[in-house]
């Protein structure tokens, strides 16, 4: 029961009688049921002979008497509630993004504001019934005093966000009721995605629980003349020396259908370039490409625009992927066939990383000029294809006991060197058929291999030793991930020490000075020292390794035939190869720019780390770090800082952009080390890529949420809007009505006025 | 044939006697006749072949087979190879200096015992290649040598059973073009192997390889070859090499870049 009641200023007071006693109702009715009944029980116990006026009486008594009881049990109570009529309201959101006023043509904002101005009656109206809400928004959401204060309230041209809007909207006034969303905008959202398919998710705009209508603000459509490439896109991961595909999509608007040209390029060096016939506003197209240098990638893609493209802006993209390696291509060459020979083969078939081309020399060239060739499965020695059409293919070449001159190899070992001087890598291996005069680790090759060879006048028997010998780990082996066959520095050394011995080894002149020694000899000497073994060195951008036996296959053999580890031998190779082909893991300088792309307005975080030449840290040492960019201006330019290592060899620090599109981080620390990373800022700017108008969003948030669409003017009469009024309750109060003695007296009376009747008709 | 007693490092050593000493002069000339080629480090970086020694049976039945063998390996193809096989009884010591072993005997033998067995095992499983090559009688194996070979590759690997050898496998083109195994014997058309990890660890001829190979100190052939033919001696050479580079080189040549980069001919 509701009584009016006095009311304060906007508020109502309502009165309400409710019981206080807490009963369940089902306990209330069966109270009330059993009171009926003694009611009942009464009357028929009650002897007809008393006469219906005594038994009336009595009944009567004993039904007041249950009644009064009930009213104590229930605990009837009088409250007075103050409420209050809250107003709904309708949030009137007005695009305020880039693409706006950058779309081209007329401004479409200057559009929007003609479209209120012309429906400002009817929502003055609508502000009668509802509380009117201003928003503009943008990448954000701003409140407005109205709409001519829209374009100051968001000035953000940090991209379209209808979603992120809306969810702040509702999120900001919740307790308000939201009667409807009036949303006017050109639906160039910019952080909507889409599923694979090209579908929308549009779940979520279904929670919001209150209609959007929408109003689509597309502008002059033939005024807006745009070419643009709206992605450029290529899969997170490359593959070195493998093709990989970036698919272009271009689009136009405004412009008759034409052929563009596409133009993909890297620091401002044109790699490729394409014509795209653009249908229906619609281009698409793909370059393969097969990155060589492993790391991170940066490519840009443009169209030039044409003369009457009215933002130029959006015409370029950039995009960048990762390039790992997928197999270290290696050409084995061998002199002969032998047990070396073999078990390197088995160790470099075994590995699934590696991409293997052999060749062996099955047969001399003195045989094969004397012998015949009857009934031979044997193939020329292709020397002129490898060398001379597939030596930049290959990341590592091995000549394992070869001679170079007998197959016209000679002539192409200044190519080799120069290979490895490019980023190749070479290692020589065997005994004096390596390096002996003949060998190919004499000649233009020992330019750039560890190891320096004897002169030809040396006598052939002073070219190498057969007393085997157990091979010893350097104090420079024992950190080289070449030779750091266990990570443990202490097990390596006992490793080593525990192998098979070799058979014997080649004798050589000495070392490169920028060589390091891994593995020398426990007791022959060179000119310059213990007899190396094995060895590494770095020329120019590539690297070499040097293996003075023969007989390394002992460790994979006889080691293991005899208790020893099995997994020696190709261990070795496996680091070798990797060290040789600068795998990033064995890289003594190493740089990580993180994240990947860099947000625009984020910072880039760089972390460096380097080592020394025997793999030690090299704490304190002072490197030179640039980072190097093209500005919006075209100019290139540059920061550059110094960075200390802390005690672990370290460095790492926050970098903030001071642009968009492809960076470079180059750093040079001592010994020549010099690393450079390329990342990816990305453009700030996000409105460029979504110019476009997009009526057909804005149309299916509208029947997502059950609102309206129309375009280019606001539909009053259609607009829909939930009844989300209601009344807030500001005060209440409860007046007990049965807590007074009366009750209690008027209980004890009947009670004693019953008993007292009783008696007086002789009843007990 | 007696076995021969043995020196220090395992290898057996034979008695000195005038047909030895003719033997190495004979070899020495013929090395003077071999093509010059610069050295691996020493001896012990060539290529050689293990004549297993077992107790019973005839360990050793065509003397001078594997010797004439590894003369034609050495003439023929730029394999730097030993010439005497070495002696040597199936003990780890001894099997780890050559991955290369020879199994041969013409009557039944008795089963190894179980550290020979596991000796040989180990040294199939890392790598080792062996040849089998009954050596059997003119009127066929009258001897049970065929049961005892059964026996023997059933212990050392029993889980992988002898398999004729396709003729598509690399061995068959190794080195040579073989179109089918001949021996002293034509034998049957194919050999019989064991796999292991994908190649080849024991190879069984049953066409009495060695004794189409075996050439006594004067140069005369030792045992005819049946049905006959020079053409047949020749072809059991070119099987013995392909034999000899199946085990340096493996597949080598089924790589898909012998098919890019040539045709038949001379060369590698």
């Amino acid at each position: 029961m509701h009584l009016p009641a006095a009311a304060g200023q906007g508020a109502l007071d309502l009165w309400q009688i409710t019981a206080a006693g807490g009963l369940d109702p089902s306990l209330l009715v069966v109270i009330v049921a059993a009171a009926l009944a003694a009611v009942v029980f009464t009357w028929r116990s009650l002897d007809p002979g008393l006469g219906l006026a005594r038994r009336l009486a009595i009944t009567g008594m004993r039904t007041l008497v249950l009644g009064v009881a009930l009213f104590i049990l229930v605990q009837p109570t009088l409250r007075e509630r103050t409420v209050r009529e809250v107003q709904d309201r309708v949030a009137i959101l007005v695009d305020a993004s880039g693409s706006m006023t950058r779309g081209g043509g007329a401004s479409r904002l200057a559009a929007e504001k003609r479209i209120l101005a012309a429906a400002k009656a009817d929502l003055d109206r609508l502000g009668q019934k509802h509380r009117m809400d201003w928003y503009g928004f943008a990448g954000g959401l701003a409140k407005a005093r109205g709409a001519d204060d829209i374009a100051e309230a968001t000035g953000d041209a940090g991209g379209t966000d209808i979603r992120g809007a809306l969810a702040r909207l509702v999120a900001e006034k919740a307790e308000e009721p939201l009667a409807g969303v009036l949303l006017l905008s050109d639906g160039a959202d910019t952080e909507l995605t889409r599923s694979a398919d090209g579908e929308l998710d549009l779940s979520w705009f279904k929670s919001i629980g209150a209609p959007v209508n929408t109003v689509a603000v597309t502008g002059s459509p033939a005024g807006q003349k745009d070419l643009f490439i709206v992605e450029a896109r290529a899969a997170p991961f490359a593959f070195s020396r493998s093709q990989t595909p970036i698919v272009v999509t271009l689009h136009s608007r405004g412009l008759a259908d034409r052929q563009a040209e596409v133009i993909l390029s890297e620091d401002g060096a044109v790699l490729q370039r394409r014509e795209v016939r653009l249908v229906g506003g619609e281009g698409r197209t793909t370059f393969m490409v097969s990155p060589s240098r492993l790391g991170r990638e940066v490519l840009t893609v443009s169209a030039p625009p044409p003369p009457e493209d009215q933002v130029p802006e959006n015409n370029r993209a950039h995009v960048t992927f990762e390039v790992l390696r997928d197999k270290f291509r290696v050409l084995h060459l061998a002199g002969l066939p032998s047990w070396d020979q073999r078990f390197v083969r088995d160790t470099l078939k075994s590995w699934p990383r590696v991409d293997l081309v052999s060749f062996y020399i099955l047969r001399t060239a003195y045989q094969s000029s004397t012998l015949g060739s009857a009934g031979l499965a044997l193939i020329p020695f292709p020397t002129e294809a490898i060398f001379e059409e597939h030596l930049d293919e290959f990341d590592v070449i091995i000549f394992q006991d070869f001679e170079p001159l007998p197959y016209g190899v000679d002539k192409y070992l200044e190519r080799v060197a120069d290979f490895v001087r490019r980023g190749g890598a070479v290692a020589v291996v065997g005994g004096p058929r390596a390096f002996g005069p003949g060998g190919a680790g004499g000649g233009p090759l020992a330019d750039v291999l560890p190891l320096r060879p004897y002169p030809a006048s040396v006598p052939e028997r002073q070219l190498s030793d057969a007393t085997p010998f157990r091979a010893r780990l350097t104090a420079a082996g024992r950190r080289h991930p070449v030779t750091r066959l266990v990570s443990d520095e202490e097990e390596n050394k006992i490793l080593w020490r525990s192998l098979a011995r070799l058979d014997g080894a080649a004798r050589v002149a000495g070392t490169a000075s920028d060589a390091l020694v891994l593995v020398d000899h426990p007791y022959m000497q060179a000119e310059d020292g213990p007899l190396p073994i094995i060895a590494v060195r770095t020329v120019g951008n590539g690297r070499s390794l040097a293996v003075a036996t023969d007989s390394l296959w002992r460790y994979r053999f006889t080691g293991p035939m005899e208790g020893g580890p099995t997994d020696v031998l190709p261990s070795f190779w496996r680091k070798a190869i990797a060290w040789l082909t600068a795998d990033p893991e064995l890289e003594r300088l190493r740089v990580h720019v993180t994240p990947s792309p860099v947000r625009a307005h984020g910072t880039a975080r760089f972390d460096v780390e380097m080592l020394d030449e025997a793999y030690k840290p090299l704490p304190g040492a002072t490197l030179s770090a640039t980072v190097s960019w093209i500005d919006a201006r075209d100019k290139e330019r540059q920061d550059t800082f110094d960075l200390r290592l802390d005690g672990e060899g370290r460095y790492g620090r926050e970098w903030t952009p001071k642009g968009a599109g492809p960076h470079r981080l180059t750093v040079k620390g001592p010994g020549g080390a010099e690393v450079a990373v390329r990342f990816l800022v990305e453009e700030s700017d996000k409105e460029l890529k979504h110019l476009a108008p997009d009526e057909p969003l804005l149309a299916a948030i509208a029947d997502a949420t059950g609102g309206s669409h129309s375009s280019g003017a606001i539909a009053l009469d259609d607009l829909r809007l939930t009844g989300a009024a209601r009344k807030e309750v500001l005060g209440r109060r409860d007046v007990p009505i049965w807590d007074h003695p009366l009750a209690i007296l008027l209980l004890v009376g009947l009670l004693a006025g019953e008993w007292a009747l009783r008696r007086r008709v002789g009843l007990h | 044939m007696k076995e021969n007693p043995r020196n220090s490092d395992g290898a057996a050593s034979t008695p000195f006697s005038r047909r030895k000493l003719l033997a190495g002069g004979c070899a020495l000339g013929a090395l003077a006749l071999l093509p010059s080629r610069s050295l691996g480090v020493g001896p012990a970086s060539q290529v050689g072949v293990l004549q297993l020694v077992y107790p019973g049976g005839n360990w050793r039945p065509r003397p001078t087979a594997l010797r004439r063998l590894m003369w034609e390996v050495h003439k023929r193809t730029a394999v730097d190879s030993t010439l005497e096989p070495v002696e040597a009884k199936p003990e780890i010591g001894l099997l780890s200096t050559s991955p290369l072993a020879y199994l041969s005997g013409d009557r039944a033998f008795p089963d190894f015992e179980q550290p020979a067995i596991e000796a040989l095992r180990r040294f199939l499983k890392l790598g080792g290649t062996l040849i089998l090559d009954p050596a059997f009688a003119p009127d066929g194996d009258t001897g049970g040598l065929a049961r005892s070979l059964d026996r023997f590759v059933g212990a050392v690997l029993p889980d992988s059973p002898p398999k004729p050898v396709p003729a598509v496998h690399v061995l068959y083109r190794a080195f040579y073009a073989v179109e089918r195994p001949v021996g002293r014997v034509e034998g049957p058309p194919s050999l019989l192997g064991c796999e292991l990890d994908g190649r080849l660890a024991v190879i069984r001829a049953n066409h009495d390889l060695g004794g189409a190979w075996a050439r006594d100190n004067m140069g005369n052939w030792e045992l005819e070859v049946v049905p006959g033919g020079e053409r047949q001696r020749e072809n059991a050479f070119r099987l013995g090499v392909n034999l000899v580079l199946y085990a340096l080189c493996q597949g080598y040549k089924d790589e898909e870049t012998h098919r890019r980069f040539g045709r038949p001919a001379t060369g590698g």
